[in-house]
């Protein structure tokens, strides 16, 4: 069972570790393939409510030593490969 | 990242205990200083993407990540649960809770357009004549937007100053103005102007009826990027975009003027 499980696994492992040196540190997801509609709604066709983002970090943080909410922190191109309109 | 962690209607609810901000990584030189201090310890390249929970004075970082928060989550669940584990630990002043939350806007006009075409919403203008004019309307809708029905439906913006509207097409008069980004985010149509005088009701009446009939136009990254180019679509940043090719973690790869992401 053990040498079953062993020799299984040997090119699956080698494969891994490949693919995994192959990607650079940090690196991040790739972009996604499939069509989307878009930010943080990408299946939906319609308008829905979301999450209302600060846009300028220093109102942002203003509002939220004021109010003493913690943040929920992002930050993201607004571009891919120099081209806008996606992030 | 995952975007659908961010439309996961447990992380939008969880997500209203905070205060969130989102910012264009290379789109403001100090906002882009305050990333690479407080987040990359001052060193390397700023990366295209990043996350963070951290306590009101952003002293505290709770949770930290230059991928996507499905690489730190295992579900929507998963992190809706850590939202609210966190929040409980930071009540709301009570006294805050009695003013409106100021009205969540982007840096510019060509910022909100191109961010309302990346998120595919509509963006929302506040045109004004002078400084309180701006911040009378601004107030008025800062009462509305925060509405559970409404919030997140729109990314907004505001000016008094008419030549940075030159991109927008359309009716423009003070007041609201509804826009649809183009495909790439570098012009506008106005599809409903609102005057600046209308009621708390009467606003979100009107800004929930144009989102309603509000129709999305799905893209694809790989062909978006291919037309972009091909019709020589780019966008200025203010902040030179690394090199990734060349630029190593903590090494500061080259930085050329021009807009590379990954």
């Amino acid at each position: 069972m053990f040498n079953v499980s062993y020799s299984v696994s040997i090119p699956a492992l080698i494969a891994a570790t490949l693919g995994l040196a192959a990607l650079p540190l940090h690196s991040q997801l790739g972009p996604p393939t499939d069509a989307s509609y878009g930010g943080a709604m990408p299946h939906s066709e319609k308008v829905i409510p979301g999450i209302a983002w600060y846009g300028v970090l220093e109102e942002g943080l203003k509002e939220a030593k004021r109010t003493n909410k913690p943040i929920f922190f992002v930050t993201a191109a607004p571009q891919c490969g120099g081209v806008p309109g996606m992030w | 990242m995952d975007r659908s962690f961010l439309s996961d209607t447990k992380v939008v609810e969880a997500a209203r205990d905070f205060v969130c901000i989102r910012i264009g990584t290379y789109e403001d030189k100090d906002e882009a200083n305050f990333v690479k201090n407080r987040l990359m310890g001052g060193n390397g390249d700023l990366r295209n993407f990043g996350f963070a929970l951290a306590s009101p004075d952003f002293e505290t970082i709770l949770r930290r990540s230059e991928r996507g928060p499905n690489f730190v989550y295992k579900n929507a669940s998963d992190m809706a649960g850590e939202l609210k584990r966190l929040a409980a630990d930071y009540p709301v002043d009570a006294e805050a809770k009695k003013v409106p939350s100021p009205l969540p806007q982007m840096k510019s006009v060509r910022l909100g357009v191109n961010v309302a075409s990346c998120d595919g919403l509509p963006s929302l203008l506040i045109v004004g004549s002078d400084a309180a004019d701006l911040n009378q309307m601004k107030y008025s809708l800062s009462k509305v937007i925060w509405d559970e029905d409404l919030a997140g439906r729109f990314i907004c913006g505001s000016t008094k100053d008419k030549e940075n509207l030159s991109m927008i097409e359309g009716k423009l008069q003070r007041g609201f103005l509804v826009v649809r980004p183009d495909e790439y985010g570098v012009k506008g149509t106005v599809i409903k102007a609102l005057p600046g005088n209308l009621t708390g009701d009467q606003l979100k009446e009107e800004l929930l009826a144009v989102s309603g009939n509000y129709n999305r136009i799905s893209k694809t990254h790989g062909q978006h990027v291919r037309t972009g180019r091909r019709a020589g679509i780019s966008w200025d940043t203010e902040v030179a975009v690394p090199d990734r090719r060349r630029s190593t973690r903590g090494g500061g790869g080259d930085q050329k003027n021009r807009r590379r992401s990954e």
